[in-house]
This record gives C-alpha cells, sequence and structure tokens, in this order.
C-alpha cells in the first residue's frame, strides 16, 4: 500500500485550517523555543501528521535550526494548505471518517494534485451525494432523482 | 174744456210713451238675453278649445315622459347587459385565478408532505451502509463524468 504524503493525511477543509492555525502558532513560537520547535511539532502537531511535517521540511532541505527558514518554508506550507483544491461534498448525513478516506483517495486518483473535502451535511437531500469542483456541480442526491422523476419534489 | 182736452192728450202721450218704453224695455231684454247667450257659446267654445289646447299638450307630455321613460328603460337594460357580462366575466377570471392558486397550494402542500414522509422513512430505513453505498456510487459517477477534469 502506498504511504500517504502529508497533504494525503489531511482530507478535510476544516483539517487543513486546524493545521495551518498549528502552523501559525509554530512560527509564532520560532524566536521563543528554538530548540524546542521540532519536538512541538512532533508532539503537538494535530492528526498525528507531526512527522510528515518533519519530513516535509527535511525534503525541502530545510535547516530547521535556522528560524528564517523554518519560518519561511512553515509558511509555504501554511499557503500550499491554504491553496489544496477543494471539493465541496454535500450529504445527508454526518459520515465517518474511513468514508471520507475513500472519496479523498478516489478524488486524489483523478486530480494531478490533493484534494480536500468541504463538508456540508443536508438531510434535505435525502440521500446520495452532491459534488462541487472548480466551477462544476453534480447532484446525485435522492432527492433530484425524485425531482427528475416526479417533478419539484 | 181745453184742459180736460190737454189732460186727454197728456195721458195718451203718457201711455203712448210707457208703451214706447215697455217696447223699448223687452227689446233690451231680447237683446241682453241674445248678448248673454252670445257669450256663452263664446264662453263654452272658449273652454272646449282651450281644452282641446291642454289635452293636446297633456298628451304630448306624456308622449315625451313614456319615451323617455322607455329610453330609459332601454338603456338600463343595455347597462346591467354590460354589467352582468363584465361582472361574469370577472368572477368566472376570478374563479380560474382562486383554482389555479388553491390548486398550486395544495400541490405545494403535498409535495411537501410527500417529501416529509419520504425523508422520515428513508431516514429510518437506509442503514448508515446503504447511505454510505449511495455515496460511494455517487462519487464513482462523478468520476466517470468528468467531474475532476
Amino acid at each position: 500500500m502506498k504511504k500517504k504524503t502529508l497533504f494525503e493525511k489531511i482530507i478535510t477543509v476544516e483539517e487543513a485550517n486546524t493545521l495551518r492555525d498549528f502552523l501559525e502558532k509554530v512560527a509564532t513560537r520560532i524566536y521563543l523555543q528554538k530548540g524546542d520547535i521540532l519536538t512541538l511539532i512532533k508532539k503537538e502537531t494535530p492528526f498525528g501528521v507531526g512527522l510528515d511535517i518533519i519530513s516535509y521540511l527535511h525534503q525541502n532541505e530545510v535547516d530547521v535550526k535556522d528560524p528564517t527558514k523554518l519560518e519561511l518554508a512553515l509558511d509555504n506550507l501554511n499557503k500550499h494548505l491554504e491553496e489544496l483544491p477543494c471539493l465541496t461534498l454535500t450529504l445527508s448525513f454526518m459520515p465517518k471518517k474511513d468514508l471520507l478516506e475513500k472519496i479523498s483517495q478516489i478524488c486524489d486518483e483523478h486530480t494531478s494534485g490533493h484534494t480536500v473535502l468541504a463538508l456540508v451535511v443536508d438531510e434535505d437531500i435525502l440521500a446520495g451525494a452532491i459534488f462541487e469542483y472548480n466551477g462544476k456541480r453534480r447532484d446525485y442526491s435522492l432527492l433530484e432523482d425524485l425531482a427528475l422523476k416526479y417533478g419539484t419534489f | 174744456m181745453l184742459g180736460k182736452v190737454i189732460v186727454e192728450h197728456l195721458k195718451k202721450d203718457r201711455e203712448k210713451r210707457e208703451e214706447e218704453l215697455a217696447r223699448l224695455s223687452k227689446k233690451g231684454e231680447e237683446v241682453l238675453e241674445k248678448q248673454s247667450m252670445a257669450i256663452e257659446n263664446y264662453k263654452t267654445e272658449l273652454e272646449r278649445k282651450t281644452f282641446g289646447i291642454f289635452e293636446r299638450k297633456r298628451k304630448q307630455e306624456l308622449q315625451e315622459i313614456e319615451q323617455e321613460a322607455q329610453d330609459s328603460v332601454e338603456r338600463a337594460h343595455t347597462n346591467i347587459g354590460k354589467f352582468e357580462s363584465g361582472a361574469k366575466k370577472d368572477v368566472e377570471r376570478e374563479l380560474l385565478e382562486y383554482k389555479k392558486e388553491k390548486m398550486g397550494q395544495i400541490e405545494q402542500e403535498a409535495k411537501m408532505i410527500l417529501r416529509y414522509t419520504t425523508k422520515d422513512v428513508l431516514l429510518k430505513t437506509l442503514s448508515p451502509k446503504d447511505q454510505e453505498k449511495l455515496v460511494m456510487e455517487a462519487i464513482k459517477k462523478a468520476t466517470k463524468e468528468k467531474l475532476f477534469s
């Protein structure tokens, strides 16, 4: 099984935003806790991606002892997370993590980069899903099915 | 003697005058009677003519009033007809609009009930696995239909 990258482990927009908030928090501490930054990243990064961030820094040959370079690298990572393509997913129920992972995996198989999911829960769509991506909308909800069969439902 | 003759003469003259006076008086009465009759006839004729004039005038006015009344009735009938026709159309139009509006409301309410019932039933009968299966089918369909291209 292919090992997931840092970005692939971030499934939803909410997670991406939480991670971005954390990276900003780390950035503010760079100049205060020079020696402890990597420990901070390892231990406190949400979603268990601390090691992935450190790995990302190594892969990009960031000198973590240089606060300026580390700050710049974290800022780039933050921007990268902000700019991730987004698939808005409307469901009639709150999905479990594994379902979101499956959807995310399918998205990644069909896109060049990693796509994060913006989840909307709307019971009125009854079942199925509505997807919005890059200005395109596909409605595969049961509500839409019924509307097509019986007129405005 | 002479006196007697004079008296006699005077007596005769007086009788003659009285006779003449009686005759004239009688003549006068006759003339007066004739004049009275003429006046009476004239009056009668005048009354007759006046009555005729009034009668004609009255008849003419009556005819005019009658005609005017008839015209009014005809106008009223026409107006009533127009009003009835217009009112009927208005009522029919309003009824149609009301019916359309009510049918729309009923349809909306029926759809709402159907929607709520369907939602209620589906949310109870569809298991989480069924829900997930439908979502997975949807994402696969979306990729087939080039959502990401």
